[in-house]
């Protein structure tokens, strides 16, 4: 009750962003503080809006699935996997099992360079310079790995419809190469987590703040790592057959539901991802990685659901009969996500709404396909799921 | 007559030795926060002595400001603060005006944090409200009277830290007081030892310095911390966190008001580690034999930061006010053993 | 003289987003923060305040959104500053700019940085690698030291 007192008594606004230190990304925050405590947030999301999904609209599916890559720089190989795996769903491709286990292995890397780059930011916010960039100090190698992987840093493009592409083929001395620099940095990364998570300056700024219930994850939609922090034990990996039917890995679920729990959560999946990695490595099958033997022609309403590094992500479109792309429709974890973040950081000190918000890993990239401008009117809103749905439907 | 002459030459060289050293200061805490960190870092000279004269040679622009004239003034004022501290804690001045007492420096200092609220006050940057960007829209929250740039965010917390924050650095102050029953300057240093008169290099152990007893490692102990809140160094820079506020009320400051407030900062690093080598090893700055010394222990409190702020987060005030509350109190345990 | 030295040894550099894919931007954190590359060793350092900057490293498309935040914090740089536009999508908008299906490219795009702003730099990559982006920088301080 004298939450909600609070909640309207709130007369100081302290508007932040689109251009600032803690954001990074262009989005814009307005808290509503009480002296420095904040009693009720609203986050905006709508200037990195570029239209991606209008774009695709006829274009052939190969030369959009490149596309979805450019929704995200620190995601984009799940967006073309699952985009890959959306029209192999669809148009029933065969994908041979060596061109699942490099797909997996691109995911996992991708995961670690992702959550690293989460946790230096996260130190940055922090005002913690050295642990930063110790973090980037450990980031490297995986970019690294990736590089030798795929020939390519950011965007790799490792899917291609039925497989992969030649040139992110694992051979015997890549394989070597890359099992060497895993292992490097497997300690590493050992090492700067227990560094990290025993450090009581850290510690003591992040525990006890933003604190997201069981209830208002399942409430507000907090996804992947967010939703696993707070107590619920969901993970799509668990699902898709390409990875519940050939590795042996945990799904980190904590209870705590604050900052620190969501950045543990993510050091310790990090250490998951590298198992995965490895098995895969290992596991390899010997086989030509891509399948050539498919005709693309007309293709129903087909989606696909994976586990990004943020959470679930989901791709659904249909082809008309030369495979051409008819209404793509992506939806990226971070949006629920964010809206989570508007409820945990009430109640914190101004400097800790900043981090908690930058904890729920926010990818203001992928999250702004969804805001409708009406220009004529000047008025923004954000889509709902109805909406979406309608959108959809209108196939 | 002797002491006027030299009372003349101290007023002039000391603020000249005192810009001279403090520019390297800040790249020198630079440096050894990048090794620390496992990286080159700049040039030594480049944070502090190059970057203050690239920002005299800007276009000179008008702030977005209430008030221009007064926000661009107040780095100055806050120059010639200093530069008045160190020169009270000199020899010469002492025995023209006798007005260097303790007393005296921990007032001058008040003004000093006050004058960041000041500045708070009278800038509206670009970063928070006035960004371009329709926050009042149909379907936007819409509440709230009061819509409050970073400076304002960051002169409240100026505030607190004015009331709690510096607290430290208050009682470090006067633990030499208490233990040689004078808050003259000279006092305290003539009772370690200290004859400006005679005072050559082979002197220096024969002194017997303040902080090699117990109440002084205590109180030298307080008055670090107390520094590093003055500072706004990490862990204490919640006035200008990159988290919130961004640079809090030094935004607006542009090309030779913002070389003004390197200055500032730069030479606020000086003389407050100069005050604390007056006064807790007994050598105050002086033109003489004496400042070879002092320079180089001035060294020792910026190393110091340098290298906490490289392990810590930047705090915030919940837990500002109990390390603040728990250094004063080790501040006045290192008082009441200096009365005993 | 002492203009060109001091222009030379200290360059502050100021980042903006503009709405882009995050990989520019990500290149941009690890040239800037990683100690691999570390901008700071070539004396440029970092500064999140228009105020403070002289070189403004734009990534990514400009959006409708960003464009008016663009042009405001570009007026409140104090001359001499530079402007980089870094990434294939700062330079002519990328593929939201220049690629389409049936809709035609995307109407959130004004397009590259420089139909906004005027660019002294160019530095294309999708993304471009950081050590591009070290000696792209690297090389405009000259062009700073020699302005006005
Ligand atoms: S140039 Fe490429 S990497 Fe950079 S923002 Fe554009 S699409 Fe992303």
């Amino acid at each position: 009750m004298a939450d909600t007192d609070r909640k309207d008594r709130a007369e100081v606004e302290v508007p932040m962003g689109m251009v600032h230190s803690a954001l990074l990304e262009p989005f814009r925050i307005r808290l509503f503080v009480d002296d420095e405590v904040v009693v009720d947030a609203e986050i905006t999301y709508d200037t990195a809006h570029r239209g991606i999904e209008r774009i695709m609209e006829g274009m052939p599916i190969q030369k959009g699935l490149i596309l979805t890559e450019r929704i995200c720089g620190i995601c984009s190989h799940i967006h073309i996997w699952n985009g890959t795996r959306m029209v192999e769903r669809g148009l029933g491709i065969d994908v041979p099992q060596r061109a699942h286990h490099i797909r997996v292995i691109g995911n996992e890397l991708e995961r670690l360079h992702s959550h690293l780059l989460y946790l230096g930011h996260a130190f940055e916010i922090l005002g913690h310079e050295t642990f930063s960039m110790r973090c980037f100090m450990v980031r490297e190698p995986v970019q690294n790995i990736l590089f030798v992987l795929s020939g390519n840093r950011v965007h790799y493009t490792i899917p291609v419809l039925g497989g992969i592409r030649p040139r992110a083929d694992i051979s015997h001395e890549k394989r070597q190469t890359m099992f060497s620099m895993i292992d490097k940095l497997e300690t590493d990364l050992r090492e700067f987590a227990a560094r990290v998570l025993n450090d009581p300056f850290i510690v003591s700024r992040i525990k006890e703040i933003g604190y997201l219930s069981k209830e208002d994850a399942v409430k507000y939609g907090a996804l992947g790592p967010n939703m696993r922090a707070s107590g619920i034990d969901f993970d799509w990996r668990y699902k898709l057959p390409e990875y519940r039917d050939h590795f042996d890995f945990e799904v980190i679920v904590r209870d705590g539901g604050t900052v620190l729990d969501r950045v543990a959560c993510r050091v310790f999946e990090c250490l998951e991802s590298i198992k995965i990695i490895r098995q895969a490595l290992e596991t390899l099958p010997d086989e030509d990685p891509t399948n050539v033997d498919f005709e693309l022609g007309a293709m129903g309403y087909s989606t696909s659901y994976n586990e990004a590094a943020r959470g679930e992500i989901y791709d659904s479109c249909a082809l008309d009969e030369v495979g051409r792309i008819r209404s793509y429709i992506n939806r990226t974890p971070s949006m629920s996500s964010l809206s989570a973040m508007e409820v945990s950081c009430i109640g914190d000190h101004l400097t800790d709404a900043s981090i908690t918000i930058a904890s729920c890993d926010p990818c203001l990239t992928c999250t702004n396909r969804m805001t409708v401008v009406d220009e004529k009117k000047g008025t923004n809103y954000v889509m709902e799921p109805e909406d979406v749905l309608r959108l959809a439907r209108r196939v | 007559m002797m002491d006027w002459i030299d009372f003349a030459i101290t007023t002039v060289c000391i603020p000249i030795v005192a810009f001279v050293v403090s520019t390297w200061l800040p790249g020198i805490m630079r440096k050894i926060q990048a090794r620390i960190q496992l990286r080159i870092g700049p040039p030594v000279l480049t944070p502090g002595f190059w970057a203050f004269f690239k920002f005299l040679y800007k276009e000179r622009i008008r702030p977005v400001s209430p008030m221009p004239r007064l926000y661009h003034s107040l780095p100055v004022i806050g120059i010639f603060l200093m530069f008045f501290i160190i020169l009270l804690t000199t020899p010469a001045w002492e025995t023209v005006l006798t007005l260097g007492t303790l007393v005296a420096i921990a007032g001058l200092m008040k003004v000093e944090e006050m004058l960041y609220l000041f500045m708070g006050n009278l800038s509206k940057s670009i970063l928070s409200v006035r960004m371009p960007y329709p926050d009042q829209v149909k379907g936007a929250v819409m509440k709230g009277k009061v819509r409050r740039f970073f400076e304002q965010v960051a002169v409240v917390r100026t505030f607190k830290l004015i009331s709690i924050g510096s607290f430290p650095l208050y009682i470090g102050l006067f633990v030499p007081a208490v233990m040689y029953g004078s808050i003259g300057i000279m006092a305290v240093a003539s009772a370690q030892g200290f004859d400006p008169a005679t005072f050559v290099l082979r002197d220096l152990f024969s002194l017997d310095p303040l902080i090699f007893t117990v109440p002084g490692a205590i109180g030298a102990i307080a008055y670090f911390a107390g520094y590093l809140v003055i500072l706004n160094e990490y862990p204490f820079s919640i006035m200008h966190t990159k988290a919130d506020v961004v640079e809090g009320p030094t935004l607006e400051y542009a090309a030779w008001a913002r070389a003004g407030y390197y200055l500032m900062r730069e030479v606020t690093i000086f003389v407050m580690s100069s005050v604390f080598v007056t006064l807790y090893f007994g050598i105050p700055p002086m033109i003489g034999w004496a400042l070879i010394p002092h320079i180089i222990l001035v060294m020792l409190l910026p190393v110091g930061a340098a290298i906490v702020s490289a392990f810590t987060p930047v705090l915030t005030f919940k837990q500002v006010y109990p390390l603040s509350l728990g250094f004063s109190a080790l501040g006045v345990i290192g008082l009441i053993v200096a009365m005993l | 003289m002492l203009k060109e030295i001091s222009r030379k040894n200290a360059v502050h550099i100021m980042l903006v987003y503009t709405g882009g894919c995050n990989g520019c931007d990500i290149e941009v954190v690890n040239a800037v923060m990683s100690p691999f590359y570390d901008l700071e060793q070539y004396k440029v350092m970092l500064t999140w305040n228009p105020r403070e900057a002289d070189i403004l490293a734009v990534t990514g498309p400009v959006t409708r959104k960003m464009e008016p935040a663009l042009k405001e914090i570009y007026a409140a740089i104090p001359e001499p500053k530079l402007v980089a536009a870094i990434g294939t999508c700062a330079i002519i908008g990328g593929p939201y700019a220049n690629l389409g299906g049936d809709l035609g490219s995307s109407d959130q795009i004004v397009g590259g940085v420089n139909k906004v702003i005027p660019v002294d730099a160019y530095i294309p990559g999708c993304p471009p690698r950081p050590e591009d982006i070290l000696q792209a920088v690297a090389s405009v301080i000259p062009i700073l030291a020699g302005k006005r």
